[in-house]
C-alpha cells in the first residue's frame, strides 16, 4: 500500500514536471519574434574594421560586419545568404555560384557577381592555410551573367566545405562598405563600438536594434568570453567555443643568438603566467601533440643580464594590443626596456618582406576539432615566413601523402618529424594558450554557434 | 473509469442546464419588457450604451448574457437595434458612442445579485424628450451548474459557430489570397507569392491555374528574415484592379485588367490593403512596412484613386501606432471602422475617422481580418497552439462570439469565399516531425 502510494506520488510528480515543461515550451515559443532591444558584447578592441581572424575576439567581431560566402554549421550543414543557388558539377569539375537578385552593400550599392569573383581572388591571394589549399585546387574562375564558375583542376567535392572558411568574405573593391548583418555606426576609441543592422543584409535584417561592442569593464555585458567553467550565474548560459588561441614568439630573421632567443622566451613565459594564461609546451595543444616541447628557461638574473643590453624591437600582432599596459608594467618591474610595435595582420607580410624583423609576437586561432595535421600545416605555412624552404615543402608534401595512407602511426610520426624540425630550426617557440567559452544571458535567443566557434547573430532576439 | 466519470459529468451538466435555464428565462423577461415598451413605435434606432455587471457572474458570463439579449433584440424586425459594444472588461461594457447621434433611445442595463438570484435592471432613456421613460427589474435563480456552463470559454451560440470547410496543402511562401467574382460571374482565386501572382479558377472541387503574373522587384531591396506581403483585388467602374506589396520592396506592383490582359500601371509607394470610400471619394488604403521588418510604420495612407490613376498630391495620412496587421470594415466600399493589431500584440479599434475607440489589454496574435463589416477574426498570442477568435462587428460593435483552436501557427488571415460560402482563408504553419507543413484552410459559418 505504502509503495503504491509512493509510486502514485512519483507519477503525479512526473506528470507535474511534464506539464510544467510543456508550459515552458509553450511560453518559450509564444508568438512572433520580438523586434528591437540591444545586446552588449564585450570583446577586445579591433585595430581596424578590416577582416581579421588572428584571434577569437577579432573573429567574432569580423563575423558581425563581414559576410561569409558560406557558413558551416556544427552539424555539417552548409548555409549561404548570398547565393540563390550553388552546386558542384562533378562531370565539369566546376562549382556554380548564382547570386541572389537585388543584393546590396550596406550603402545600397549593388553587389554584382564580379564582386563575388574579386572577393574570391582576394581570399586566394592571402596567406591563410585555407587560401593556400584552395589555390592548389582551382584551375580558373570566371563569371557569366549572374553566375560565378570555379573550375577545379581535379574532382574535389570537399571544395565547398573549404569555402566555408571564415576568411572567405564578400568585399567591395570600390567602396568602404560592409556586407555583414551589422555595420559600424559609432566608434568611441577605448570604450565601445555601436553596430546597427545593415538593412540590405542578404540574409534578412536583424531583429536586434543595435549591438554595443564594449571594450571596457564598465558593466556586465550580455555576451562575453570567459575561461571555460569559470563563470556561473543562473541568468547566463555557457557555450563551449571549441576554440583555443596560441601565442608564439617568432624569430623571422636567422641572425639572432640562441641566448637572446631563450632569454626573451623566458621573459614572455613569465609574463603570460603572471596574467593567468596556460603555459604551452607544444605547437598546437598539450593534450593532442605527440611531442612535448621543453625549451630550457633561464634564471631571472641571467635573463635580465642578456636582455638589459639588447636593443630589442618587439613587433606584436595588433590583436594582442589589449595586453599592452600590463606588459609595459611587467617590463618596468623587471627593469627592462623593450620597444613594442603593433602591426595589423593584413600588413604583416608586407612588413616582413621589407624589414628585418627579429622578434615577432604572434597569435593563432585553432578549432579544437580540426585535425592535428591541418594545424601543423597551418603553423608551417602561416608562421615560417622567410624561413619556409624546400625542406618544409617536402615535409608538408610528405604529410599530405601520408594522410591518404590511412595509417595513423605513420601520420603521427610525420607530424612529429615536422614539429622536431620546426623547434630545432628555432624560428618559433610556443608561449601560452587561451581557452574560451562564450557566456550569454538567458534572455538572448536564436544564436547559433557555427563550426568555427562563432556565435551567429542572424536570428538573435531578446525574450521580453 | 475517469473517461466514464467525465462523460457522466458532462451529461449531468447538460441535463441541469436543460431543466434550469435561469439565464434564458431572465433574458426572455428582460427582452420582452423592452420589446413591449417599443410596441407602436416605428423607425426608431435603439442601442444598449451602458452595461454594468454587479451580479458576481464572471466577465465572460455577463458578456454571454449581453449577447443573448442582443441576439433577441436584433431578431425583432419591428425595432432597429444597433449593437455598439466593442469590449467588455472589469464588469463594464465599452461602447462605440460615435453613432450616438443616430439613436432615438438609449438603454442602460445593470446586473446585480439578490441573495441566490441574479437580477437585471433596465432603464430606457428617450433622447427626444431627454427623460427616462422606462424602468424595470427582473430576477431569476441561476444555479452553480449554469454558472459553470456560462464560464466555459468555448461556449458559443450554435448559430454563430464557424467551421473549417476545406484544408489544402500549400507552398511555403504564400503571402496572401483574394477571391473575386468576375463580370461573367466566374470565381477567380488570386494567390500572392514573393515573385508571382497565380490566378486560379474553380473546376469541380479543384483549383485550376489559368495565369501567372511575374513580379519583378528592383532595388532598393531589403531582404527579410520573414518575408510577407499583401494583395488587393477590386473592381472600379467594371474594371478589375490588382495590387501587391511586401516587406522587402518599398514599392507595390499595380495592375489593371484591360482587353483580356493584365497591364502594369505605375508602382504604388505603399502596401495596399483595401479599396475604400470616404466622404464620397475613393481611396486605396495602405501603409508602409518598416523595411525588412514584419511590422508597419505608424501611418495609414489613403491615396485618392480615379480610374487607374493615383493622385499622390492629395494623399491622406493617419497616424496610428506601429502595427503588425490592419483591416478595414466597409459597407460596400464605405469605410466604417479600422482594426489593428499593434506591435505589442494589442487589438486596437478605430472608427471611420481614425479615432481610437478601444485598446484590448489581452494580447492577440499578429493576424486579423474582417469580412463584410460583419465579422472579424483575430489569431491568438501563441505559436504552437494558435486560436481563432471570431468577433461580431456589425454596427460598430465588437463582441466575441466564438473561438476555436487551430493546430499550428496562423500566418495570415484573409476574407473571401469558397464556392458559395463566404468566410476566411487562414494560412497555417504546422510542425510535423520537425518539418514545417503549410496548410491553407477556409473557415465559414454553417448558416451563412
Amino acid at each position: 500500500m505504502n509503495s503504491n502510494y509512493n509510486s502514485g506520488v512519483r507519477t503525479m510528480s512526473n506528470l507535474t514536471k511534464i506539464f510544467v515543461l510543456l508550459l515552458i515550451v509553450v511560453v518559450m515559443f509564444s508568438i512572433k519574434t520580438n523586434y528591437g532591444g540591444n545586446i552588449t558584447i564585450r570583446l577586445n578592441e579591433p585595430s581596424s574594421l578590416s577582416f581579421s581572424s588572428s584571434n577569437y575576439s577579432d573573429l567574432i567581431f569580423s563575423s558581425l560586419i563581414h559576410e561569409n560566402f558560406f557558413y558551416l554549421k556544427d552539424n555539417g550543414d552548409i548555409v549561404t545568404y548570398i547565393f540563390k543557388d550553388y552546386r558542384y558539377d562533378k562531370s565539369k569539375k566546376t562549382i556554380f555560384l548564382k547570386l541572389k537578385d537585388n543584393l546590396s552593400f550596406s550603402n545600397g550599392e549593388p553587389i554584382t557577381i564580379k564582386d563575388v569573383k574579386n572577393s574570391l581572388n582576394s581570399f586566394l591571394n592571402q596567406n591563410f592555410l585555407s587560401s593556400k589549399k584552395m589555390r592548389k585546387i582551382i584551375k580558373k574562375i570566371y563569371v557569366e551573367k549572374d553566375i560565378a564558375y570555379i573550375e577545379l583542376l581535379y574532382d574535389n567535392p570537399d571544395t565547398l566545405t573549404l569555402m566555408t572558411a571564415p576568411e572567405l568574405i564578400l568585399l567591395s573593391e570600390k567602396y568602404q562598405v560592409f556586407t555583414g548583418l551589422f555595420y559600424p555606426a559609432e566608434w568611441v576609441k577605448n570604450q565601445y563600438l555601436i553596430l546597427r543592422p545593415n538593412k540590405f543584409y542578404s540574409g534578412g535584417r536583424a531583429y536586434i536594434e543595435y549591438i554595443r561592442v564594449s571594450f571596457s569593464e564598465d558593466y556586465l555585458p550580455d555576451v562575453f568570453l570567459a575561461n571555460p567553467g569559470t563563470f556561473s550565474g543562473s541568468s547566463y548560459n555557457e557555450f563551449k567555443s571549441g576554440i583555443y588561441e596560441n601565442i608564439y614568439i617568432c624569430f623571422p630573421e636567422e641572425k639572432i643568438g640562441q641566448n637572446s632567443k631563450i632569454a626573451f622566451y623566458t621573459l614572455l613565459r613569465q609574463y603570460y603566467k603572471s596574467v593567468g594564461l596556460t603555459e604551452l609546451n607544444s605547437l598546437t595543444s598539450d593534450e593532442e601533440s605527440p611531442v612535448s616541447i621543453n625549451i630550457r628557461k633561464l634564471s631571472n638574473r641571467r635573463m635580465r643580464s642578456i636582455l638589459r643590453y639588447s636593443k630589442i624591437e618587439l613587433y606584436i600582432i595588433s590583436s594582442l594590443k589589449g595586453d599592452d599596459e600590463n606588459f609595459k608594467e611587467f617590463l618596468r618591474k623587471k627593469g627592462l626596456e623593450i620597444d613594442t610595435i603593433y602591426v595589423s595582420g593584413s600588413n604583416l607580410q608586407n612588413l616582413l618582406d621589407n624589414n628585418p624583423i627579429k622578434y615577432l609576437l604572434i597569435q593563432k586561432l585553432f578549432k579544437k576539432k580540426t585535425l592535428l595535421e591541418e594545424k601543423i600545416n597551418k603553423i608551417v605555412r602561416e608562421m615560417s615566413f622567410k624561413r619556409f624552404n624546400e625542406k618544409y615543402l617536402k615535409l608538408i608534401n610528405e604529410l599530405d601523402e601520408v594522410k591518404f595512407l590511412n595509417n595513423e602511426e605513420l601520420l603521427i610520426d610525420q607530424i612529429s618529424k615536422i614539429i622536431d624540425k620546426i623547434i630545432n630550426d628555432g624560428f618559433i617557440y610556443p608561449v601560452a594558450q587561451k581557452r574560451y567559452s562564450i557566456v550569454m544571458k538567458n534572455k538572448i535567443k536564436g544564436i547559433e554557434m557555427d563550426y568555427y566557434g562563432r556565435p551567429l547573430f542572424q536570428k538573435a532576439r531578446l525574450d521580453k | 473509469m475517469k473517461k466514464a466519470l467525465s462523460f457522466f459529468f458532462i451529461v449531468f451538466l447538460f441535463i441541469k442546464i436543460f431543466y434550469a435555464n435561469g439565464i434564458g428565462n431572465l433574458n426572455n423577461r428582460v427582452s420582452k419588457g423592452i420589446e413591449d415598451f417599443f410596441i407602436g413605435k416605428y423607425n426608431i434606432n435603439i442601442s444598449i450604451v451602458k452595461f454594468d455587471n454587479y451580479s458576481g457572474l464572471s466577465n465572460l458570463a455577463a458578456q454571454k448574457y449581453y449577447q443573448l439579449l442582443v441576439s433577441r433584440l436584433e431578431s425583432n424586425k419591428k425595432i432597429n437595434f444597433i449593437d455598439l459594444m466593442i469590449n467588455f472588461d472589469k464588469n463594464k461594457g465599452e461602447f462605440n458612442l460615435t453613432r450616438r447621434n443616430e439613436l432615438n433611445y438609449l438603454i442602460y442595463i445593470k446586473m446585480i445579485k439578490n441573495k441566490n438570484k441574479i437580477g437585471v435592471g433596465t432603464v430606457i432613456f428617450s433622447k427626444s424628450i431627454d427623460k427616462i421613460v422606462y424602468i424595470k427589474y427582473f430576477e431569476d435563480i441561476i444555479n452553480n451548474e449554469e454558472k459553470d456552463i456560462l464560464n466555459i470559454r468555448n461556449y458559443g451560440f450554435k448559430e454563430s459557430v464557424f467551421f473549417k470547410l476545406i484544408e489544402l496543402d500549400s507552398e511555403i511562401n504564400l503571402f496572401d489570397i483574394k477571391t473575386v467574382r468576375d463580370l461573367k460571374g466566374e470565381d477567380r482565386y488570386f494567390f500572392l507569392y514573393p515573385e508571382k501572382i497565380d490566378i486560379y479558377k474553380l473546376e469541380g472541387n479543384n483549383l485550376k491555374k489559368i495565369l501567372s503574373i511575374k513580379l519583378k522587384w528592383k532595388r532598393p531591396f531589403y531582404p527579410t528574415l520573414e518575408p510577407e506581403g499583401r494583395l488587393l483585388v477590386f473592381y472600379f467602374k467594371n474594371i478589375l484592379y490588382l495590387a501587391a506589396g511586401n516587406n522587402f520592396s518599398p514599392v507595390s506592383k499595380f495592375f489593371m485588367f484591360n482587353e483580356n490582359k493584365w497591364e502594369e500601371l505605375t508602382d504604388l509607394d505603399f502596401v495596399p490593403f483595401r479599396f475604400v470610400e470616404l466622404n464620397g471619394n475613393y481611396y486605396i488604403a495602405g501603409a508602409n512596412y518598416e523595411y525588412g521588418m514584419n511590422y508597419f510604420n505608424g501611418k495609414i495612407v489613403l491615396a485618392p484613386f480615379y480610374s487607374g490613376n493615383i493622385n499622390y498630391e492629395y494623399k491622406l495620412e493617419k497616424g496610428v501606432p506601429l502595427f503588425y496587421s490592419i483591416d478595414f470594415s466597409t459597407i460596400e466600399h464605405r469605410l466604417n471602422s479600422a482594426h489593428i493589431i499593434d506591435k505589442n500584440y494589442n487589438f486596437r479599434f478605430y472608427s471611420a475617422d481614425f479615432t481610437e475607440q478601444s485598446v484590448e489589454k489581452e494580447k492577440r496574435g499578429s493576424s486579423l481580418c474582417s469580412m463584410s463589416n460583419k465579422w472579424l477574426v483575430i489569431s491568438d498570442y501563441s505559436k504552437l497552439n494558435d486560436k481563432l477568435f471570431f468577433y461580431k462587428i456589425e454596427s460598430g460593435a465588437k463582441s466575441l462570439i466564438y473561438e476555436t483552436n487551430v493546430n499550428g501557427e496562423v500566418v495570415f488571415i484573409s476574407s473571401g469565399f469558397w464556392k458559395k460560402a463566404d468566410g476566411f482563408w487562414v494560412f497555417v504553419k504546422k510542425m510535423k516531425r520537425y518539418i514545417n507543413e503549410f496548410k491553407l484552410q477556409f473557415w465559414s459559418k454553417n448558416n451563412e
